[in-house]
C-alpha cells in the first residue's frame, strides 16, 4: 500500500480517537444542563447559556484536531 | 454514465466520489488569472446577498403598512426571537445595539445553509474562506466593543475572571487568553465543519442509491435491492441537515452573542 495512503487514514484514525475525550465532555455539558434545568426551571435561561461556553470549550479540541488533519 | 460498471457496487465507487470531492473544490468559474477569479462559492453568496435582502426588506415593508400576513410574521418572529434569547439572554444589560449585527449574521449564515441544501446549489458556508471572513467579523466585533467598553489595559485584564489568588493569575489569563484566540478558529471551523461533512454524507449516500440500483437493472444483481436502505439513509440525512442548518446558524448567532456578553459584562 502506499504510504500516502496510510499516513491519509492514520489521520482519520486520529482524529476519530480525538473526538472521544470532547464527545464526552460535550455529553456531560448537555447532562448537566437537563439535571440543572430540571431542577431549577427558572434559571434554565441562564444555564443554557453557560452550557453554550462550556459546550463551545469542549468542542474546541475536536475542531483544532480537525484543522490538524489538514495540516499536517 | 463515464464509470465502467463491473457488478460490485462498492468496487465502482473511487471514481465517482473523486469527482464528487472535486466538486466541493471552489474552482474559478470567471479566472482573471494571476490567482484572482469567481469561484462558484462566490457566485452563490452574492445570490444569497441579493436573497437575504429580499427576504427581508419584503418582511419589513409588509410589517410596516398592514396586519402581518404569514411571511411578515415570519421574519418578525424570528427577528424577535434574536431580540430576546440572543440579545436579552446572552448579553443582557444594553443589548439593543447589538442586535442589528447578530441578526445580519444569523439570516445570512441561515439562508444560505437552507439554499444549500436544494440540489444544485453550493453553499458558501460550505467553503473555509467564507466561514474565516465571518468569524473574523464576530472576532473584531467582539474585542471591538470589549475595549471600548473596558479601555485596552481593562480589556485585557479583565480576561483574567476577577477573585483569583494573585499567584494564580497569570497562569489562568494565559490559558483564558488561548481561549479567547482559539474562539477565532473554533467559530470558523464549527460552521465549516458542519456544512461541509453534511454535504459530503448526502453526495455519498446518493452516489451510493444510484450505483446500487445500477446493478439492478443493469446485471439483476439482487444486492441492487440495498439502494432502497441507502435511500432511507439519504432521506434520513436530509432531515437531519436541514436541521443542522439551522442550529448552525443559531450556534454560531449565539455564540457571538455570548461573546459580546462577556466582553464587555463589567466583571
Amino acid at each position: 500500500m502506499e504510504i500516502t495512503m496510510v499516513l491519509a487514514a492514520l489521520k482519520v484514525v486520529g482524529y476519530g480517537i480525538g473526538t472521544l475525550g470532547p464527545g464526552i465532555g460535550l455529553g456531560l455539558c448537555g447532562y448537566g444542563l437537563c439535571i440543572g434545568s430540571a431542577r431549577q426551571p427558572e434559571i434554565a435561561g441562564k444555564l443554557f447559556t453557560n452550557a453554550l461556553i462550556f459546550g463551545a470549550l469542549a468542542e474546541a479540541l475536536a475542531l483544532i484536531g480537525f484543522v490538524l488533519t489538514f495540516i499536517f | 454514465m463515464a464509470f465502467e460498471l463491473t457488478g460490485n457496487p462498492l468496487a465502482d465507487i473511487a471514481g465517482p466520489i473523486e469527482e464528487l470531492s472535486e466538486s466541493f473544490n471552489s474552482a474559478f468559474v470567471v479566472d482573471f488569472g494571476n490567482g484572482f477569479g469567481i469561484t462558484q462559492y462566490t457566485v452563490w453568496m452574492c445570490i444569497i446577498c441579493v436573497v437575504v435582502l429580499a427576504v427581508v426588506l419584503a418582511g419589513v415593508r409588509k410589517v410596516d403598512i398592514a396586519p402581518k400576513g404569514k411571511f411578515a410574521g415570519l421574519i418578525d418572529w424570528g427577528y424577535d426571537a434574536i431580540c430576546r434569547n440572543m440579545g436579552e439572554g446572552a448579553i443582557g444589560h444594553g443589548y439593543k445595539k447589538h442586535i442589528p449585527f447578530l441578526a445580519t449574521l444569523f439570516f445570512f449564515i441561515f439562508i444560505s445553509n437552507v439554499i444549500g441544501l436544494i440540489p444544485g446549489t453550493k453553499t458558501p458556508t460550505g467553503s473555509l474562506s467564507v466561514t474565516w471572513a465571518l468569524a473574523l467579523v464576530s472576532f473584531i466585533y467582539f474585542n471591538y466593543y470589549g475595549i471600548k467598553a473596558k479601555g485596552g489595559l481593562g480589556y485585557l485584564k479583565s480576561i483574567a475572571p476577577s477573585g483569583l489568588p494573585v499567584v494564580m493569575v497569570p497562569i489562568i489569563w494565559f490559558f483564558e487568553f488561548f481561549s479567547l484566540v482559539v474562539r477565532l478558529l473554533t467559530l470558523a471551523v464549527r460552521l465549516y465543519g458542519n456544512m461541509f461533512a453534511g454535504h459530503v454524507i448526502l453526495g455519498v449516500f446518493a452516489i451510493m442509491t444510484q450505483f446500487f440500483i445500477l446493478d439492478l437493472i443493469n446485471f439483476a444483481n439482487p444486492v441492487g435491492v440495498a439502494s432502497i436502505a441507502w435511500f432511507a439513509f439519504l432521506f434520513i440525512m436530509y432531515v437531519l441537515e436541514c436541521l443542522v442548518a439551522f442550529l448552525q446558524a443559531y450556534v454560531f448567532t449565539i455564540l457571538s452573542a455570548v461573546y459580546v456578553g462577556l466582553a464587555t459584562s463589567e466583571h
